[in-house]
């Protein structure tokens, strides 16, 4: 049956506003028209988190630069009995800090690395201060050469990790969309240490570990948005009036609320783990993992739209084939203007209808006198109630 | 389809509920902490120079002994890349832990003095170790070698139960450039005679020192403390605990592990040492003549002070009585070989004994470790107090379970009815993912960190997500204009491509990370990668099969505002029933 025969008009596509819009997968944002706009901005987040790093560095814990943090839990040290106690071991430029905790007050100090001798004396004299037993106290040490291997390993593992995802992408889409996918990992990371090196924020190995996350994320968003993209690869044609960019540009539409919804689903358990964990409860050690990861989660989530799917179509935009049915595309659409226009594509429907339906192809939304940058929703068909 | 739907999701169900359900009662109950969770100390080494598997393997036996020695709890000994990390959790004196685990151990020969039982009184042992004792020269520390001559005395209480069988072989000068002949196992007593051929590796015998551990001693009578005194905790008591410190001058009491089964069954009065371990050039298992045994060589400057060994040892005088060497390792006697000949002219030694293949070489192995010993370096120390274990553990479930309920409320208010999809999806796969940690960290040692903590958290995310690309799907598919019931399916299908894409490259990701990586990351890799494996698993096992039966019910799937239809964002139902009549009649 064709769906002519049944053609059913959801009457007036009920109006929308923005954000039923954007439930309904049905927004028309030109994310690939404003390419330009994306990439300077991130360009300038880039060049700025680039600056700093350059001359401001990153503020690396001791498990990066070797070192000793005590942490005596006392009601009544001060910092400066603390202060005193270090003047005594020649450490006088440790760092204290009073911590407050669930459980109550305590003293941080952090001195250089200390042979364990010296180290256990210090122990000892800051708990002998704070009137406590020395084994109350936590003690964190950690050699110089111990930061170089961890570095060292956390890189290695990141590039085999580029490598071995970049063939993943390339066997199961294709070389091209990995190329974004590692434009917007490098992206994701520069922009996390960017952040950590401006607001001098205190990297540990779990910063490490949340930026390696990070990546997990920003491949898994990429992956869904590709994924939708290689699904409708089918509808660039000429005689759709569809180009690469306008099909890409249709995906991201397609699966922004999704990625929108799994950004909220990612940042909740992490804000949790920040605000309530961290800040509520005082484990900072949580502080450490939330941090990187909420902004590497905000990156990822912002990349995969912004700076992958936009990579992606430039360089597909590039193949034979889409520059072909671009140049189609112009050259009708220069001499049949105005828009709008109705083409009538032909989609195979899963069930295996070939149905030929009039598609309104809306006033090109984008920049550029380009064709539509959507592909409104096929009209409903019925008669399949199973 | 559907029926075999509905089967996995029975199955499912009742396999994390009675999994959880065992888990809880009799099963574990809960997880193995983490340092950081519980408190404890950990210490990560590191060889200062390049070191082999080989040599990093017998460094983590070395310690993993020297860890037992103290009696902590539960101590976990990995290697991580060529980093060996120790947790030590509850250890009571942290500092000596620190110190003891950190040692470089050293492979020495030493005189045999005499047996002694383990788990006798501290002061039967420091008695053993006094030059005015009854092992007097033997037990002189270096340089002083005194008379006492009373050493064959019979201090030893070990009546020699001629258990020590003799073994093929005809003694001395039978291998190629031969020189000596062993007898293994701590030779009684008297019985020397037993062990001139070579008797039993240390491996097979039950030396006769070790025998009346537990079964209280045998026949003779002398030593009458030992019976009713309370059974030392330390293995051949303070002494033997020392004995991997203790100066190379000094006399031990060095421990025994005949059996090779990790207890020790045997204490032995050791001399100072004759010989270090770096005078050892190379040792090899071998098997020239249908017997399993150990070629050693030394170097040249070492043969002179073997020879001062042996010579004594072999004319069992005042400083070797025992008449047999012994080659210990960190405190612990590995073999005690008698020397069939007062002199080597070559340095080419071989140890035979009723050695096994395994015996040989782990003997072998003992040896050459010993000529190279590796020196440790600690690279980091943390001790992390009980309090700050407990408030860490505390903040993060705690703020795992606001995460999950919140995420919870998000997915219903989205979703409607097909949110309870997604809470039931995550009940099933954190009850799973709990039992599965469990057991884990009962059968497989494995500890949840912090970061194993924050991984878990983390990958509520990812799990959530998956369920969004699949009613996302669900979504696009009814738009098209098919039915909810039709969405299910044929969405599903499209969604677990994604699904699998996007998993796999997550789970890519923690085994690369597991892999490559040390600590924390380690944790957390693998805690991310086991929830992305269980999350596959749900999908394709809970998630389709619930949302099937769901929409099996009008009710749930036409109900306004709450119904799966509100949730795909459909027109409620009333509205459409002017077209759903025509629909019924242009169907096929």
């Amino acid at each position: 049956m064709t769906a002519a025969d049944v053609a059913f008009a959801p009457a007036q596509p009920r109006k929308r506003g923005p954000f039923g819009r954007l439930y309904h997968g049905e927004t028309k944002i030109d994310f690939i028209g404003r390419t330009k706009l994306w990439f300077t901005l991130s360009a300038i987040f880039l060049m700025i988190g680039l600056a700093s790093l350059l001359t401001r560095g990153l503020n690396l814990g001791i498990d990066f630069e070797g070192g000793a943090i005590y942490q005596i839990p006392s009601s009544t040290l001060t910092v400066s009995e603390a202060r005193d106690v270090l003047n005594g071991f020649g450490q006088g430029g440790a760092k204290i800090q009073e911590v407050t905790s669930e459980s109550g007050r305590s003293i941080s100090v952090q001195t250089d690395t200390l042979d364990p001798t010296k180290s256990t004396q210090v122990r000892d004299a800051l708990a002998a201060k704070a009137n406590i037993p020395p084994e109350q106290v936590n003690r964190q040490e950690v050699g110089p050469s111990w930061g170089k291997e961890i570095t060292q390993k956390a890189r290695n593992a990141l590039i085999v990790f580029l490598l071995v995802i970049t063939l993943y992408i390339t066997i199961r889409f294709e070389f091209k969309m990995a190329v974004p996918t590692l434009a917007a990992l490098v992206h994701d990371v520069l922009i996390t240490v960017g952040v950590y090196s401006l607001s001098g924020l205190e990297v540990t190995p779990a910063t490490v570990v949340a930026l390696l996350t990070i990546l997990g994320y920003s491949i898994y968003d990429g992956i869904v948005v590709f994924d939708k993209v290689n699904e409708n690869t089918r509808l660039v044609s000429a005689t759709n009036g569809v180009t690469y960019s306008d099909m890409v540009n249709l995906s991201l539409n397609q699966t922004l609320m999704r990625s929108l919804n799994t950004s909220v689903a990612a940042v909740i358990p992490i804000m949790s783990l920040l605000v309530i964990g961290s800040l509520v409860l005082g484990a900072k050690t949580l502080e450490e993992f939330g941090l990187a990861l909420l902004i590497g989660l905000i990156s990822g989530a912002y990349s995969s739209i912004f700076i992958a799917s936009p990579l992606l179509a430039i360089m597909k935009e590039r193949e034979p084939r889409n520059r072909d049915i671009r140049r189609r595309i112009e050259t009708r659409g220069a001499s049949r203007r105005p828009e709008p226009e109705r083409v009538e594509p032909t989609t195979t429907e899963p069930n295996g209808e070939e149905v030929r339906e009039p598609v309104p192809v809306p006033a090109a939304a984008g920049s550029s006198g380009r064709m539509a940058t959507n592909i409104p929703p096929r009209p409903r068909k019925k008669g399949k109630r199973r | 389809m559907r029926r075999s739907g509905a089967l996995s999701l029975v199955v499912i169900v009742v396999l994390a509920v009675a999994w959880l359900a065992y888990t809880l009662t009799l099963g574990g109950h809960s997880p193995q902490l983490g340092l950081d969770l519980q408190g404890g100390t950990s210490v990560v080494l590191a060889p200062k120079e390049k070191a082999n598997q080989d040599q990093l393997d017998e460094s983590i036996a070395i310690i993993r002994r020297r860890v037992d020695g103290l009696g902590v709890a539960e101590p976990e000994i990995t290697r991580q890349g060529d980093f060996i990390v120790v947790s030590l959790p509850g250890v009571k004196n942290v500092d000596r832990a620190i110190q003891v685990v950190g040692q470089t151990a050293k492979l020495q020969f030493r005189p045999f003095c005499a047996p002694m039982d383990p788990h006798l009184p501290d002061a039967k042992y420091e008695e053993a170790l006094s030059p005015s004792g009854p092992y007097g020269s033997c037990v002189a520390p270096q340089g002083a070698s005194s008379s006492a001559p009373d050493a064959s005395g019979g201090a030893t209480p070990t009546s020699g139960q001629s258990s020590v069988p003799a073994e093929p072989g005809a003694p001395a000068t039978t291998g190629p450039t031969t020189s000596s002949q062993t007898g293994l196992g701590i030779p009684p007593h008297g019985h020397l005679s037993a062990s001139q051929t070579p008797a039993t590796d240390t491996t097979i015998t039950a030396p006769p020192a070790a025998t009346p551990t537990t079964t209280a001693p045998a026949g003779s009578a002398p030593p009458a403390p030992t019976t009713t005194a309370p059974a030392n905790p330390l293995p051949c008591g303070a002494a033997g605990d020392r004995a991997s410190t203790t100066p190379d001058d000094q006399p031990i009491i060095a421990t025994v592990d005949s059996k090779h089964s990790g207890t020790v069954d045997g204490c032995a009065v050791l001399g100072p040492t004759a010989l270090s371990g770096t005078a050892v050039s190379s040792a090899q298992a071998a098997i020239p003549q249908g017997q399993w045994l150990v070629d050693l060589t030394l170097k040249d400057s070492g043969l002179q002070g073997f020879n001062d060994l042996s010579s004594h040892c072999y004319n069992k005088d005042a400083t070797c009585p025992g008449g047999a060497t012994a080659i210990v390792l960190d405190g612990q006697v590995q073999s005690n070989p008698v020397p069939q000949t007062p002199t080597f002219t070559s340095n080419q030694i071989q140890i035979t004994g009723s050695f096994t293949n395994k015996t040989a070489s782990d003997l072998a192995l003992v040896l050459r470790y010993g000529s190279l010993p590796i020196e440790l370096q600690r690279q980091r120390v943390e001790t992390v107090s009980a309090t700050l274990g407990r408030d860490s553990l505390h903040a993060g479930l705690v703020a795992g379970f606001v995460g999950l309920a919140l995420v919870a409320l998000y997915m219903i208010l989205y979703y409607r009815a097909l949110g309870i999809v997604v809470v039931l999806g995550l009940s099933v796969w954190a009850a799973l993912n709990y039992c599965i940690i469990v057991w884990l960290s009962g059968n497989a040692g494995l500890a949840l960190s912090l970061a194993g903590v924050t991984g878990i958290v983390v990958s509520v995310g990812v799990t959530t997500d998956s369920y969004i690309v699949y009613f996302e799907r669900m979504k696009d598919e009814v738009k098209t204009g098919k039915t909810v019931r039709a969405a299910v399916d044929y969405g599903f299908k499209r969604a677990w491509h994604t699904i699998v894409a996007a998993d796999l490259a997550s789970f890519i990701g923690a085994v690369l990370l597991y892999w490559l990586t040390v600590g924390a990351v380690r944790g957390f890799a693998f805690f991310l990668g086991l929830s992305v494996l269980l999350d596959l698993f749900t999908a394709y096992f809970f998630k389709r099969p619930m949302v099937a039966w769901l929409v099996r019910s009008r009710w749930l799937t036409d109900v306004r505002w709450i119904g799966v239809r509100a949730g795909l964002g459909m027109d409620p139902v009333a509205k459409e029933t002017p077209i759903a009549a025509p629909a019924g009649g242009g169907g096929r």
